[in-house]
């Protein structure tokens, strides 16, 4: 049986935590902080074994601009240096009218909004050597106007383009209860067999919204639906996201056992199940 | 194959569509104004689009807002904390002088702010030299 892997987003201020936990099989970073060349404590985890999934947050393949070329073809540089598997972005739009909103924004659900993303995605495919994984966000505004559910509209993204789903829990998990829906449905709907790897993610309520500021503790919720996903499918990895209000190295740690965990409790089920 | 990458049949999915299958003919400009609006309205330049729930787009502002103030606090970082303290009024300011956030990211948009206060400083006390010489003319 295919075992999920643990792993987490490589940031500078927690690279050391991460370097003395020796049970990480992958860890993810930004594109968008490799400007100045790769870190040299990335490359000590990649010669470790450590695979290493470059991860974008400014393509906007959800623009209504097609992606810029240029940078698809360094996105790619990185993703050979690194050797790879595959590189990652999300269904979102974060620039309009030369303006940059610095987060990523939902794009209407239409079916010509789809077509348009559909093109980018697969633009940003052709400048790329390894598969591009695509990952759904969190919104807090949502269009009115939209013809499809948002589990709909990836999931028809993902089967146009032949993407795997970077599916984020934590967003998904902010999506119901901010608007409303059962995240438990919402993981239904969605082609679990695509993932390629899996988000989870702290937040914090504000004035009755669920914000997911990657600063806090991942909640209580989300850990639950992250035990709800491994009851229904077995996604080859999992990890931790945490972009801020960095905790010491022992609640980072903390942090991943409680995933750990909740992976190898679902493992332990699925081993007395076959026998 | 790797154990690391991702499983056949994700890989035969990835290479089985390409952009020369893709041959409609797209208009982008409805969505590009659907997005125009909703992003000058976020960044408090317009109000919101009739597509999208006032209430949603100003709580949704002011998370944008928080955000990008947080990120160009982490890059006025710990070494100098007083001055971190000193200029974050200016923020406010820098934000109604630029609302979007840089092209470049957030590291370009760090160094236009620290251009912004430093501009801000210098033209304080270019007028404050100024009264003083008025004064004793």
């Amino acid at each position: 049986m295919e075992m999920t892997k643990l792993g987490i987003g490589w940031r500078p201020e927690i690279a050391l935590a991460i370097e003395r936990r020796h049970d990480l099989e992958f860890v993810e970073v930004l594109f968008e902080n490799t400007q100045c060349g790769i870190p040299e404590a990335l490359c000590r985890l990649k010669d470790r074994g450590v695979a290493i999934i470059p991860h974008a947050v400014s393509f906007s393949l959800g623009g209504a601009e097609r992606p810029d070329v240029k940078r698809l073809r360094r996105f790619n540089r990185l993703a050979v240096a690194l050797g790879a598997p595959f590189v990652s972005e999300h269904i979102a739009f974060v620039r309009a009218d030369n303006k940059e909103s610095g987060h990523l924004l939902p794009v209407p659900r239409t079916k010509k909004a789809l077509q348009v993303v559909v093109e980018n995605v697969l633009i940003a495919r052709e400048h790329l050597s390894v598969p591009l994984v695509l990952e759904n966000i969190a919104t807090i505004c949502d269009w009115k106007n939209s013809e499809m559910e948002e589990t709909e509209f990836i999931s028809e993204i993902l089967k146009q383009t032949g993407c795997s789903m970077l599916l984020d829990i934590a967003n998904l998990y902010a999506n119901s209860v901010n608007h409303g829906f059962n995240a438990v449905d919402l993981l239904n709907q969605l082609p679990l067999e695509k993932i390629a790897y899996v988000h989870t993610a702290g937040g914090v309520v504000r004035d009755g919204v669920y914000h997911d500021t990657h600063a806090h503790p991942v909640t209580t919720g989300v850990h639950n639906l992250l035990e709800t996903l491994l009851t229904m499918t077995t996604p080859p990895r999992v990890m931790l996201e945490r972009d801020d209000n960095f905790p010491d190295e022992a609640t980072i740690h903390n942090e991943l056992d409680s995933i750990s965990k909740i992976i190898s409790n679902n493992q332990n089920r699925m081993t007395c199940l076959t026998h | 194959m790797n154990s690391n990458s991702l499983t056949s049949k994700q890989h035969r999915d990835a290479n089985r569509t390409s952009l020369k299958d893709n041959n409609a003919d797209i208009d982008r400009t409805e969505l590009a104004e659907q997005q125009r609006q909703l992003v000058n309205a976020l960044l408090g330049l317009a109000p919101a689009p009739p597509e999208v729930d006032a209430d949603q787009v100003r709580v949704c502002g002011q998370s944008l807002r928080r955000k990008r103030a947080r990120t160009l606090e982490r890059f006025l970082g710990e070494p100098a904390p007083d001055t971190a303290r000193s200029i974050i009024p200016e923020m406010d300011d820098y934000f109604e002088r630029y609302p979007g956030v840089h092209r470049d990211g957030p590291h370009a948009d760090f160094k236009q702010y620290q251009k912004f206060v430093s501009s801000n400083i210098i033209h304080q006390l270019v007028e404050q030299i100024r009264t003083r010489f008025t004064k004793f003319r």
